[in-house]
């Protein structure tokens, strides 16, 4: 694949990766560096040669995984990490802090599930087929999810 | 009304056909703003080319802003794709790359470095999911780094650290491991380096004198 090849691939590819990466991160500059990241990956793992469907499903897995990982790097702002007051799971997903709490709390199985149902909107068969799981192992994972969500909202609101 | 879901949205902007998205677009001002922006060509960054040259290809990828660069090989025990004369299969690796002025190059594990310089770790971890970077000392060693990454392929660590003019050369510890370092475990590095659980890189950086 010669540099025609990559810069027109990245012209087309990058910019999903890019709005993908901004809706999970809600940060712009954030979301620009696991952006390139995935389309780096994207690029050396010679993914251009998979069907269009595998292909779209190797993004979205790969960048809501590298999203989590940037996610659970985040440091806290200001000098100390406040608790999550808020203990509705849409609040919590709003908020760039609470989120990467809720990141370093929740297994990485289950967030890679709610980020792709809360900010991609996928459904639990889209979900299935993006990490390769069976349906019935997502709605285990999605049931695990909410009763660990569950005891953490018990936790904060002591 | 109920959108089609992102991915969809995005197949049908790569040109998969998706009957149902493109009636809901003809509709929908929001989910076709959506196609809208995914359609538009991304400008081309200045070293793309570098950045996604393969790590064995001894070029750098991402994180110092695309900059042309080149990758280290630390010492004996530095093991990446490009070095299988020394890759111990399975083992974890990790590679350096320093900026020197605004120019990424490539060390070959000798060459003093420079008050100044920049120093950043690609890591592949080779199924340990937590990585440590300490800078040994008295009384104990200070953390540089901890999180997790994945297990598989390489990680560009986040961090950067700049040589200071200190005489002497620059020591790091990179660990591998399962789950974050207890303070117990930190201090029994130097006599259990390696465990089942653990694995330890030492990093020798020698410097240049101050002149």
């Amino acid at each position: 694949m010669g540099p025609l090849d990559l810069d027109a691939t990245y012209r087309q590819y990058f910019p999903l990766i890019r709005e993908k990466c901004r809706r999970m991160l809600r940060d712009s500059e954030e979301a620009q560096d696991v952006a390139q990241d995935t389309f780096v990956r994207f690029f050396r793992a010679e993914r251009l040669s998979d069907e269009p469907l595998a292909r779209t499903a190797w993004l979205y897995r790969t960048a809501t995984r590298l999203a989590i990982d940037s996610l659970r790097r985040r440091r806290p702002e200001g000098p100390a990490a406040p608790e999550p007051r808020a203990v509705d799971l849409e609040a919590l997903l709003s908020s760039r802090q609470q989120l990467a709490l809720l990141a370093r709390r929740v297994p990485r199985q289950e967030l890679e599930l709610i980020l792709l149902a809360r900010f991609d909107g996928l459904t639990q068969a889209e979900s299935a087929e993006v990490l390769g799981l069976s349906e019935r192992t997502v709605r285990r994972r999605l049931g695990g999810f909410e009763q660990r969500l569950s005891r953490l909202q018990q936790e904060w609101s002591r | 009304m109920t959108h089609p879901s992102f991915l969809k949205l995005d197949r049908h902007a790569l040109g998969v056909d998706v009957p149902e998205v493109a009636t809901h677009l003809a509709g929908c001002p929001q989910c076709s703003a959506h196609v809208a922006r995914i359609l538009q060509p991304a400008p081309v960054p200045h070293s793309l080319a570098a950045a996604v040259r393969p790590v064995r290809s001894g070029r750098s990828l991402l994180g110092w802003l695309l900059a042309p660069a080149a990758l280290v090989a630390a010492a004996l025990l530095v093991l990446l794709p490009g070095t299988p004369e020394v890759r111990s299969k399975g083992a974890p690796a990790l590679a350096v790359f320093v900026r020197h002025a605004e120019q990424v190059s490539r060390w070959d594990g000798k060459t003093p470095l420079s008050a100044g310089d920049a120093v950043r770790l690609e890591v592949a971890p080779s199924q340990f999911p937590y990585v440590t970077v300490l800078q040994p000392g008295a009384p104990e060693a200070k953390v540089l780094y901890e999180g997790e990454v994945q297990a598989q392929g390489t990680v560009l660590l986040p961090p950067s650290w700049t040589l200071d003019g200190a005489p002497g050369p620059e020591r790091l510890t990179v660990v591998f491991s399962h789950a974050a370092l207890s303070p117990t475990q930190r201090d029994q590095l130097a006599e259990v380096p390696r465990t089942p659980h653990l694995w330890t890189l030492p990093l020798l950086l020698p410097k240049e004198s101050p002149r």
